[in-house]
Protein backbone atom coordinates (compact mmCIF):
# COMPACT_ATOMS: atom_id res chain seq x y z
CA UNK A 1 0.00 0.00 0.00
CA UNK A 2 1.25 3.46 -0.94
CA UNK A 3 -0.54 6.76 -0.46
CA UNK A 4 -0.14 10.44 -1.23
CA UNK A 5 -2.07 13.56 -0.40
CA UNK A 6 -1.71 17.08 -1.76
CA UNK A 7 -3.67 20.25 -1.29
CA UNK A 8 -3.53 23.24 -3.64
CA UNK A 9 -5.24 26.57 -4.36
CA UNK A 10 -8.36 26.48 -6.54
CA UNK A 11 -6.51 27.84 -9.57
CA UNK A 12 -6.94 26.29 -13.01
CA UNK A 13 -3.16 26.57 -13.45
CA UNK A 14 -2.85 23.88 -10.75
CA UNK A 15 -4.59 21.28 -12.93
CA UNK A 16 -1.26 20.71 -14.65
CA UNK A 17 0.40 20.21 -11.25
CA UNK A 18 -2.32 17.73 -10.22
CA UNK A 19 -1.99 15.72 -13.46
CA UNK A 20 1.79 15.65 -13.22
CA UNK A 21 1.75 14.63 -9.53
CA UNK A 22 -0.56 11.69 -10.24
CA UNK A 23 1.45 10.59 -13.27
CA UNK A 24 4.68 10.69 -11.23
CA UNK A 25 3.08 8.80 -8.33
CA UNK A 26 1.89 6.01 -10.67
CA UNK A 27 5.11 5.74 -12.71
CA UNK A 28 6.78 3.11 -10.45
CA UNK A 29 3.82 0.79 -11.21
CA UNK A 30 4.86 0.77 -14.84
CA UNK A 31 1.53 1.84 -16.38
CA UNK A 32 1.03 1.99 -20.14
CA UNK A 33 1.10 5.38 -21.90
CA UNK A 34 -2.65 5.14 -22.42
CA UNK A 35 -3.22 4.42 -18.72
CA UNK A 36 -1.23 7.52 -17.80
CA UNK A 37 -3.26 9.62 -20.26
CA UNK A 38 -6.48 8.14 -18.85
CA UNK A 39 -5.48 9.02 -15.29
CA UNK A 40 -4.39 12.51 -16.33
CA UNK A 41 -7.76 13.03 -18.02
CA UNK A 42 -9.65 11.79 -14.93
CA UNK A 43 -7.61 14.14 -12.68
CA UNK A 44 -8.16 17.07 -15.01
CA UNK A 45 -11.94 16.61 -15.12
CA UNK A 46 -12.26 16.04 -11.36
CA UNK A 47 -10.03 18.97 -10.38
CA UNK A 48 -11.60 21.43 -12.82
CA UNK A 49 -15.06 20.47 -11.50
CA UNK A 50 -13.88 21.24 -7.95
CA UNK A 51 -12.31 24.57 -8.97
CA UNK A 52 -15.00 25.82 -11.35
CA UNK A 53 -18.20 24.39 -9.87
CA UNK A 54 -17.26 23.74 -6.23
CA UNK A 55 -15.44 26.99 -5.63
CA UNK A 56 -16.42 29.34 -8.52
CA UNK A 57 -12.65 29.72 -9.01
CA UNK A 58 -12.16 31.37 -5.62
CA UNK A 59 -8.39 31.06 -5.28
CA UNK A 60 -8.52 31.45 -1.50
CA UNK A 61 -9.96 27.91 -1.36
CA UNK A 62 -8.13 24.59 -1.49
CA UNK A 63 -8.67 21.38 -3.42
CA UNK A 64 -7.52 18.19 -1.69
CA UNK A 65 -6.34 15.27 -3.78
CA UNK A 66 -5.46 11.87 -2.35
CA UNK A 67 -4.27 8.77 -4.14
CA UNK A 68 -3.98 5.26 -2.75
CA UNK A 69 -2.41 2.28 -4.47
CA UNK A 70 -2.94 -1.28 -3.28
CA UNK A 71 -1.44 -3.84 -5.66
CA UNK A 72 -2.74 -2.78 -9.11
CA UNK A 73 -5.82 -1.14 -7.59
CA UNK A 74 -5.73 2.67 -7.65
CA UNK A 75 -8.10 4.97 -5.82
CA UNK A 76 -8.25 8.74 -6.33
CA UNK A 77 -10.16 11.13 -4.09
CA UNK A 78 -10.72 14.73 -5.17
CA UNK A 79 -12.40 16.82 -2.54
CA UNK A 80 -13.59 20.41 -2.28
CA UNK A 81 -15.27 22.28 0.57
CA UNK A 82 -17.37 24.38 -1.77
CA UNK A 83 -21.02 24.80 -2.56
CA UNK A 84 -21.95 21.16 -3.15
CA UNK A 85 -24.23 19.60 -5.76
CA UNK A 86 -27.99 19.99 -5.63
CA UNK A 87 -29.08 17.05 -7.76
CA UNK A 88 -26.53 14.28 -8.24
CA UNK A 89 -28.47 12.44 -10.96
CA UNK A 90 -28.82 15.63 -13.00
CA UNK A 91 -25.11 16.49 -12.99
CA UNK A 92 -24.18 12.98 -14.13
CA UNK A 93 -26.25 13.30 -17.30
CA UNK A 94 -24.15 13.86 -20.44
CA UNK A 95 -23.97 17.48 -21.67
CA UNK A 96 -25.33 18.82 -18.36
CA UNK A 97 -23.56 22.08 -17.58
CA UNK A 98 -24.18 25.16 -15.47
CA UNK A 99 -21.58 27.15 -17.43
CA UNK A 100 -22.75 27.02 -21.07
CA UNK A 101 -21.36 30.47 -21.88
CA UNK A 102 -17.83 29.32 -21.09
CA UNK A 103 -18.02 26.59 -23.75
CA UNK A 104 -17.86 23.79 -21.22
CA UNK A 105 -19.00 20.62 -22.88
CA UNK A 106 -20.71 19.32 -19.73
CA UNK A 107 -18.98 15.99 -20.19
CA UNK A 108 -16.58 15.91 -17.22
CA UNK A 109 -18.34 13.31 -15.08
CA UNK A 110 -19.37 11.22 -18.10
CA UNK A 111 -15.71 11.12 -19.14
CA UNK A 112 -14.61 10.05 -15.65
CA UNK A 113 -17.29 7.33 -15.57
CA UNK A 114 -16.13 6.07 -18.97
CA UNK A 115 -12.42 5.96 -18.15
CA UNK A 116 -12.67 4.71 -14.55
CA UNK A 117 -13.89 1.40 -13.20
CA UNK A 118 -16.05 3.14 -10.63
CA UNK A 119 -17.10 6.69 -9.69
CA UNK A 120 -18.79 7.56 -6.41
CA UNK A 121 -19.93 11.08 -5.58
CA UNK A 122 -20.64 12.33 -2.08
CA UNK A 123 -21.96 15.85 -1.88
CA UNK A 124 -23.66 18.05 0.69
CA UNK A 125 -24.90 21.56 -0.09
CA UNK A 126 -22.53 24.20 1.31
CA UNK A 127 -20.28 21.51 2.81
CA UNK A 128 -18.57 20.26 -0.32
CA UNK A 129 -18.14 17.47 -2.82
CA UNK A 130 -15.99 14.38 -2.82
CA UNK A 131 -15.29 12.25 -5.89
CA UNK A 132 -14.01 8.73 -5.23
CA UNK A 133 -12.62 7.16 -8.35
CA UNK A 134 -11.26 3.62 -8.61
CA UNK A 135 -9.49 2.03 -11.52
CA UNK A 136 -7.16 -0.97 -11.80
CA UNK A 137 -3.91 -0.83 -13.71
CA UNK A 138 -3.48 -3.67 -16.17
CA UNK A 139 -1.11 -6.49 -15.32
CA UNK A 140 1.63 -6.75 -17.86
CA UNK A 141 5.19 -8.00 -18.05
CA UNK A 142 7.59 -5.56 -16.49
CA UNK A 143 10.65 -6.97 -18.24
CA UNK B 1 6.38 20.57 -24.48
CA UNK B 2 5.48 24.21 -24.97
CA UNK B 3 1.73 24.68 -25.49
CA UNK B 4 0.98 26.56 -28.68
CA UNK B 5 -0.74 26.42 -32.07
CA UNK B 6 0.73 26.74 -35.55
CA UNK B 7 -1.32 27.80 -38.55
CA UNK B 8 -0.70 26.50 -42.06
CA UNK B 9 -2.55 27.31 -45.28
CA UNK B 10 -2.51 24.52 -47.85
CA UNK B 11 -4.83 23.16 -50.58
CA UNK B 12 -7.43 25.86 -49.83
CA UNK B 13 -7.58 24.65 -46.24
CA UNK B 14 -6.63 26.28 -42.98
CA UNK B 15 -4.68 23.76 -40.90
CA UNK B 16 -4.30 24.35 -37.16
CA UNK B 17 -1.63 22.20 -35.48
CA UNK B 18 -2.00 21.96 -31.68
CA UNK B 19 1.22 21.39 -29.72
CA UNK B 20 1.38 20.21 -26.09
CA UNK B 21 -1.65 20.17 -23.81
CA UNK B 22 -5.19 21.51 -24.24
CA UNK B 23 -6.82 22.02 -20.83
CA UNK B 24 -8.92 24.60 -18.93
CA UNK B 25 -6.02 27.05 -19.03
CA UNK B 26 -5.18 26.75 -22.74
CA UNK B 27 -8.69 26.28 -24.18
CA UNK B 28 -9.81 29.91 -23.57
CA UNK B 29 -6.50 31.19 -25.04
CA UNK B 30 -7.01 29.13 -28.21
CA UNK B 31 -10.69 30.08 -28.34
CA UNK B 32 -9.73 33.76 -28.69
CA UNK B 33 -7.02 33.10 -31.29
CA UNK B 34 -9.12 30.70 -33.37
CA UNK B 35 -12.34 32.74 -33.27
CA UNK B 36 -10.44 35.66 -34.82
CA UNK B 37 -8.67 33.43 -37.32
CA UNK B 38 -11.98 31.92 -38.47
CA UNK B 39 -13.60 35.36 -38.68
CA UNK B 40 -10.78 36.62 -40.89
CA UNK B 41 -10.72 33.65 -43.29
CA UNK B 42 -13.04 31.75 -45.63
CA UNK B 43 -11.45 28.30 -45.90
CA UNK B 44 -12.59 25.03 -44.41
CA UNK B 45 -10.56 24.18 -41.31
CA UNK B 46 -8.52 21.19 -40.10
CA UNK B 47 -7.69 20.78 -36.41
CA UNK B 48 -4.63 18.51 -36.22
CA UNK B 49 -3.88 16.87 -32.85
CA UNK B 50 -0.89 14.79 -33.97
CA UNK B 51 1.42 16.75 -31.64
CA UNK B 52 -1.10 17.10 -28.81
CA UNK B 53 -0.03 15.18 -25.70
CA UNK B 54 -3.20 15.81 -23.69
CA UNK B 55 -6.76 17.01 -24.28
CA UNK B 56 -9.66 17.07 -21.81
CA UNK B 57 -13.32 18.15 -21.94
CA UNK B 58 -12.36 21.82 -22.19
CA UNK B 59 -10.65 20.87 -25.47
CA UNK B 60 -13.85 19.17 -26.60
CA UNK B 61 -15.72 22.38 -25.71
CA UNK B 62 -13.23 24.37 -27.76
CA UNK B 63 -13.70 22.13 -30.80
CA UNK B 64 -17.50 22.19 -30.46
CA UNK B 65 -17.49 25.98 -30.20
CA UNK B 66 -15.40 26.42 -33.36
CA UNK B 67 -17.55 23.82 -35.16
CA UNK B 68 -20.63 25.92 -34.39
CA UNK B 69 -18.86 29.10 -35.50
CA UNK B 70 -17.85 27.50 -38.83
CA UNK B 71 -21.20 25.81 -39.40
CA UNK B 72 -22.88 29.20 -39.25
CA UNK B 73 -20.86 30.12 -42.37
CA UNK B 74 -21.42 26.72 -44.03
CA UNK B 75 -17.76 25.81 -43.55
CA UNK B 76 -16.44 22.38 -42.55
CA UNK B 77 -14.27 21.41 -39.58
CA UNK B 78 -12.16 18.26 -39.98
CA UNK B 79 -10.23 16.59 -37.13
CA UNK B 80 -7.00 14.58 -37.43
CA UNK B 81 -4.39 12.80 -35.31
CA UNK B 82 -6.04 12.18 -31.92
CA UNK B 83 -4.28 9.83 -29.47
CA UNK B 84 -6.28 6.65 -28.59
CA UNK B 85 -7.63 7.98 -25.26
CA UNK B 86 -8.67 11.34 -26.75
CA UNK B 87 -10.25 9.48 -29.69
CA UNK B 88 -12.44 7.52 -27.25
CA UNK B 89 -13.58 10.73 -25.55
CA UNK B 90 -14.43 12.43 -28.85
CA UNK B 91 -16.32 9.30 -29.90
CA UNK B 92 -18.16 9.21 -26.57
CA UNK B 93 -19.27 12.82 -26.94
CA UNK B 94 -20.61 12.20 -30.45
CA UNK B 95 -18.14 14.49 -32.20
CA UNK B 96 -17.57 12.13 -35.14
CA UNK B 97 -21.29 12.16 -35.90
CA UNK B 98 -21.05 15.83 -36.82
CA UNK B 99 -17.51 16.25 -38.16
CA UNK B 100 -15.16 14.08 -40.25
CA UNK B 101 -12.08 12.46 -38.73
CA UNK B 102 -8.88 11.18 -40.34
CA UNK B 103 -5.99 9.39 -38.59
CA UNK B 104 -3.51 11.87 -40.03
CA UNK B 105 -3.25 14.73 -42.50
CA UNK B 106 -1.52 12.32 -44.90
CA UNK B 107 -4.58 10.04 -44.76
CA UNK B 108 -6.83 13.00 -45.43
CA UNK B 109 -4.77 13.97 -48.48
CA UNK B 110 -4.87 10.39 -49.83
CA UNK B 111 -8.63 10.37 -49.47
CA UNK B 112 -9.53 13.74 -50.90
CA UNK B 113 -6.79 15.09 -53.15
Amino acid sequence: MNQMEVSFSALLENENFARTAVAAFLTPLNPTIDEIIEWKTIVSEAVSNAIIHGYDQNKECFVVMKMKVDGRQVQLIVQDYGKGIDNLEEVKAPFYTTAKDLEHAGMGLTIIETLADRLEIESVINIGTKLIITKSLKNHDTI
Amino acid sequence: MDNHIEIEKAHHLLIVHFYGEIDSVMAPVYRGQLSDLIDESEEDVIFDFEKTSFIDSSGIGLVLGRYNQLRFEHRTLILTGLNPVAYRLFELTGMFQIMPYYESIERLKEGTL
